[in-house]
């Protein structure tokens, strides 16, 4: 994250702006309308930019922050067995999109390398913030972990059904004289 | 074990007999040896006493008896005694046998060396970025000069034929005017050795011929047969020349499968072909003159497959056909494309790993799948505009080269 600037002082105009991308993030509906949650969340993000080309997050790597891309574009890039790097798919801003939320809960593994293909802005929450967060509100932190427990599991749902898929491919390449 | 037995049973004579041919040179030498030395002793012993003589040492005897063996004879000594007289013509009859036969065994090698040189056949170790042929055909001479036309880069060094050739064949093309460079490999294409002459592992391309030719007691061998040492010499070159393009010649379509595992990029049905080529001039379309117009390097047209401009590959043959005018002037007409071309290994490589450039696992499943039931070489004739072109593809073009 060498590339990342943190800004202690935001104009009003950029918080406002930001403010709203916050209130798009599906993690955060249960809470978008509760006067003072989100801005206390919002208090605990640092803005990050990056410039394009930069990398967000690298996979394999370990991360505990979570990110909601801001505005630009960032490429999702997976490796094969055989190192080829690919483009899986290109987020953009604006829409709430997030990535990283495992890391919230626990020190996470990236499962992909984020790049930056244009001027990107991330709003920023580290895990330590957010269980700082979660003690003092919880309350209002419960509806996010539930939104976050609920993204985890359909990941592991994914999982799940890629493995009987790849079982099943396994067993079928076996039985194939 | 049996035969050990059977040689125990011998007489010494013929046990003697078998261990002088296991010893022939050895015991020619020594033979002589004895007979040089033995002679001149006996002919010193009757002549030292003699009157007149002049054989009077040991020496004298062994330098008349070398002087004569050698069919020299200076006549600065000779026996003068019968029994003296006796012993030399023995040797005088040794020495000429001898001297004849070294005389002719010396020449034979020389000669055959020269020969040898006069048809010298391949340069194992200069071969590089050639084209190997394996087998011969009747109308070879026709055969390569076509080859040599197809690929004007080529020259008649850059063949190498590796067939079990008679003289007749050999002396052919030495003597052709264009073909007189070609390379022979003068050995049954079916070994590994062979092969390994001819450099299957530098040259560009192989290409195996149905080679019907006749065993040596004049039997023509079966289809089956070509076809089996077709597919022999492929699996062997799939093993000792991995990145070479291989093209193999067959009769029967059934026995494709094997080259496929042997990795062969490109297969030719000689017999599939004609018969299809008649089938289709029985319902008078003209097809067959079309075809001869197009693959006849007599004419200007003729079919190829052409690169595709880097840019222009992971667009869709929309595109391509939209922009082909532009790379390649308007004698050109692109017809379709060919998809998985080059070594099949390289290929199924270059799949594989494009296989696995997707994060579903169905896709995933779905793509190695693909890998497995892969087609190398396989022509698409105009496809659907939105066809992707992928890596790997050449375009199947009409080119009138009109000058």
């Amino acid at each position: 994250m060498s590339a990342a600037k943190k800004q202690p002082e935001r104009s009003a105009a950029e918080a406002g702006d930001l403010r709203e991308i916050l209130d798009k993030v599906s993690l955060f509906a249960e809470v978008k309308d509760i006067p003072g949650a989100s801005t206390e969340l919002f208090r605990l993000m640092n803005v990050r930019h990056y410039k394009t080309g930069d990398t967000i997050i690298s996979e394999g790597e370990s991360g505990s922050d979570f990110f909601i891309l801001a505005d630009g574009a960032a490429g999702v890039y997976k490796k094969t067995q055989d190192g080829d790097l690919y483009k899986v798919v290109i987020l953009h801003g604006h829409m709430g999109t997030f990535f990283g939320e495992g890391a919230l809960l626990e020190a996470d593994t990236r499962s992909a390398t984020l790049r930056a293909e244009s001027e990107c802005r991330c709003l920023v929450l580290s895990k330590v913030d957010f269980e700082k967060f979660c003690l003092e509100h919880p309350d209002w932190a419960l509806p996010i972990i539930k939104r976050v427990a609920k993204a985890v599991m359909i990941r592991l749902k994914n999982m799940n059904n890629d493995l009987s898929l790849l079982y099943k491919a396994l067993v079928d390449e076996f039985s194939q004289r | 074990m049996k035969k050990v037995r059977l040689i125990g049973k011998h007489s010494l004579w013929s046990r003697s007999k078998i261990w002088v041919k296991a010893h022939l040179m050895g015991t020619v030498i020594t033979t002589l040896l004895f007979a040089w030395v033995g002679i001149s002793e006996a002919v010193f012993f009757f002549e030292d006493s003699a009157k007149d003589a002049n054989i009077h040492s040991l020496q004298d005897g062994l330098w008349w008896g070398i002087v004569t063996f050698l069919t020299v004879g200076y006549g600065d000594r000779y026996p003068v005694t019968f029994p003296g007289r006796l012993f030399a013509m023995g040797l005088m009859v040794i020495g000429v046998v001898t001297m004849s036969i070294v005389t002719a065994k010396i020449s034979t090698y020389f000669l055959e060396q020269a020969l040898a040189k006069g048809r010298k056949t391949v340069d194992t170790d200069k071969l590089k970025d050639h084209f190997v042929i394996c087998g011969w055909k009747d109308d070879m001479e026709e055969l390569l000069t076509h080859i040599l036309l197809c690929n004007p880069d080529m020259d008649a060094q850059d063949l190498v034929i590796v067939a079990a050739l008679s003289e007749m064949h050999v002396d052919a093309l030495k003597q052709h005017p264009v073909l007189s460079g070609v390379q022979m490999v003068i050995a049954d294409y079916i070994h590994e050795s062979n092969l390994r002459r001819a450099a299957p592992e530098r040259a560009r391309r192989i290409l195996i011929l149905a080679d019907q030719t006749p065993a040596a007691d004049g039997k023509l061998p079966s289809e089956s047969e070509v076809d089996a040492r077709t597919i022999m010499a492929a699996m062997t070159l799939s093993q000792i020349a991995r990145g070479t393009l291989v093209a193999a010649e067959i009769y029967d379509a059934k026995m494709d499968h094997y080259l496929k595992i042997a990795n062969v990029s490109e297969v030719i049905y000689t017999r599939e072909y004609s018969r299809l080529i008649l089938g289709n001039a029985t319902s008078g379309t003209g097809i067959a003159n079309v075809l001869y117009e197009i693959l006849s390097p007599q004419t200007a047209v003729r079919i190829t497959t052409v690169p595709i401009p880097e840019m222009l590959i992971g667009k869709t043959y929309g595109d391509i056909k939209r922009g082909w005018t532009e790379y390649f002037g308007s004698s050109s007409l692109v017809l379709g494309i060919l998809e998985n071309t080059g070594n099949s290994d390289s290929v199924r490589q270059r799949a594989l790993r494009n296989a696995q450039k997707t994060p579903n696992m169905r896709q995933l499943v779905d793509n190695l799948k693909g890998v497995k039931s892969l087609r190398f070489n396989h022509p698409v004739f105009a496809p659907p505009s939105d066809y992707v072109v992928a890596e790997g593809s050449l375009a199947i073009t009409l080119d009138n080269q009109v000058p």
